[in-house]
């Protein structure tokens, strides 16, 4: 076990395998073994609860896959011996339970991306811009604005300009 | 506050890469911090159907090609290219689609490329050779939708890092040696290799590194040897009929399927033998050739000393228990077999499997002292009472089975 310390002090304990889920974790791990109390300076205990929920979610569907592919075979060391469909459902499991995770509103997102960037989770880090990116989606250049609350700081004539210059981008 | 004011640069690209690159490089009128960022994009992904609204096809083609080299000129020249997808699908519409765009792109070392296209008719494919010399590219995706199956001719190939290739419907043959030079030196780290829906015309697959290959649902107008020492996975699944593959060195494989069809004037089968060392076969007979010419086969095998689990497709109750009790003596380790029946057809004889003739199969040959897992799949239509027969005769001679799962 492992303890993870909030900004604000709270504490988590946590296995290892679920904390090494982050890479900034993985290589302090690596370079002290005998740690075992990592305080986190930039992450609150909310936004770490909720990053430890999707660790978790994580690690325990990568080991239940293992299981799985040891039970078919027991040679099994190449990927290829897990049968297919085990595992297309476990990842279309997995990526409803990831869909379902990261509907929350834009400050929580907001906060999650700059954890995961921090932490270094690479899954999380792309599930959270690509959540970004989704709302961005199909919205107009005024809609994204009003969402984001993005300052136009064009002035019109600039912005003419900007059209103007490269139309190929606007056709 | 606004959102992204002090979010990390890498984090704003990053989320621009989830986006189709025309709605990334529109972001750049949304503020002065928006205004290069889509120029720093690792990713570019160009897809047709973001200019189709238009009424007119020509009209969307010169926009479209119009925004890809605009991308292209204008982007920032030092950020290396990582991925570039290029999607220009319009079915049953004829045009000439010039390639001389790939020329920028191969200058950008791109790690993954994919391109895919859908035309009327497209006879040959003039893709560049400078993209079938990229030095770092890993993954190739060439995927043609045509009415025919263009060839590809590259003069030379050269892809000392290429990885993974994915080819679906194009015309291979042995004159235009694509296959060839993939499977060359010149490819010196190819693991795996994807044919869907292609047209093949090769006499030989032969490849020193491949570690995967997968044929899905091609049409073939000859044999084809598969000569891969290194092989690990096989996978040929196809409805139509097959002018059939022959397997050389191939005894790393591990995992095999092989779902086929043959033609009539096939001859005898060599595959079986070549899949000695497999621990999971699943076999479909989608034809009566490919079943008659595997219990030929089987006889030529002397063991299947790793085979774990075997899958049948289509497996037919009254005629290839013969089949099944061949697997099993050949098999000392198997664990699970799973069975899955096909549909009754018309003409089939009414009594299936009777208790007689079960007892007069080789009895022996199903005395296998690890199988635990029986799976049989039927469909709705099959009676119960065929399956309930075959699941005693089978827990009478193997007394191991733990498992019998019936759906």
């Amino acid at each position: 076990m492992i303890t993870l310390t909030s900004s604000d002090g709270v504490q988590f304990d946590v296995r290892e395998a679920v904390a090494k889920e982050s890479q900034i974790i993985r290589d302090m791990i690596q370079d002290d073994c005998v740690i075992t109390n990592i305080p986190l300076a930039n992450v609150n205990h909310k936004i770490l609860s909720i990053v430890l929920e999707y660790c978790q979610m994580h690690v325990d569907k990568t080991e239940m896959e293992v299981n799985a592919s040891k039970h078919q075979t027991t040679t099994g060391e190449g990927s290829s011996s897990v049968p297919v469909a085990l595992k297309v459902s476990s990842n279309k499991n997995l990526n409803d339970w990831d869909k379902e995770f990261i509907n929350v509103d834009l400050d929580t997102l907001y906060d999650l991306i700059l954890a995961a960037n921090y932490l270094n989770i690479s899954g999380l880090l792309n599930l959270t811009t690509q959540a970004a990116a989704d709302i961005i989606k199909g919205k107009t250049t005024e809609e994204i604005r009003a969402t984001f609350n993005i300052k136009n700081d064009f002035t019109p004539e600039e912005e003419a300009a900007i059209r103007k210059e490269n139309p190929w981008a606007f056709e | 506050m606004d959102w992204f004011c002090s979010l990390p640069d890498g984090i704003l690209t990053c989320i621009l890469s989830f986006l189709s690159t025309k709605e990334a490089v529109q972001t750049c009128i949304l503020s002065k911090k928006w205004r290069h960022a889509w120029a720093f994009l690792p990713v570019l992904k160009f897809d047709i159907t973001d200019w189709l609204d238009e009424e007119n096809l020509r009209e969307c083609e010169l926009k479209f090609k119009n925004f890809l080299y605009g991308v292209l000129e204008n982007r920032e020249p030092t950020v290396q290219l990582d991925m570039f997808e290029y999607e220009n699908y319009i079915p049953d519409y004829d045009s000439e689609i010039s390639f001389e765009f790939l020329d920028s792109v191969a200058l950008l070392e791109p790690r993954v490329v994919s391109v895919d296209i859908g035309r009327g008719r497209v006879n040959q494919l003039d893709l560049p050779d400078s993209i079938f010399s990229c030095t770092r590219l890993e993954n190739l995706d060439l995927c043609i939708f045509t009415e025919n199956f263009p060839v590809i001719r590259p003069e030379s190939v050269h892809l000392p890092s290429l990885k993974n290739v994915d080819l679906t419907g194009i015309a291979l043959t042995d004159d235009d040696r694509f296959i060839q030079n993939l499977c060359s030196s010149e490819c010196p780290v190819l693991e795996t290799m994807v044919l869907e829906l292609c047209d093949l015309d090769i006499s030989e697959i032969s490849s020193r590194v491949l570690k995967e290959l997968t044929i899905y649902d091609c049409s073939q107008s000859r044999l084809t040897r598969i000569s891969c020492p290194c092989l690990s996975s096989l996978i040929i699944e196809s409805y139509e009929k097959m002018a059939g593959f022959e397997l050389k060195n191939t005894t790393s494989l591990e995992y095999a399927k092989i779902c086929l069809d043959l033609d009539k004037k096939h001859g005898d089968l060599y595959l079986l033998s070549s899949l000695s060392n497999v621990s999971h076969l699943s076999l479909g007979l989608w034809g009566p050739q490919f079943k008659v010419k595997l219990e030929k086969d089987i006889l030529k095998c002397r063991t299947f000393r790793n085979l774990q689990t075997l899958e049948i497709y289509y497996w037919d109750l009254s005629y290839d228990i013969d089949l099944v009790a061949c697997f099993l003596e050949h098999s000392p380790f198997l664990e699970e077999l799973t069975l899955l029946l096909r549909e009754p057809k018309e003409g089939d004889p009414k009594e299936e499997l009777s208790q007689d003739e079960l007892r007069n199969r080789r009895n022996v040959l199903f005395q296998r002292e690890r199988l635990k897992t029986v799976r049989i799949v039927k469909p709705i239509q099959r009676p119960d009472m065929v399956v309930d027969q075959l699941i005693n005769y089978l827990r009478t001679h193997i007394k191991t089975i733990e498992e019998e799962i019936i759906s």
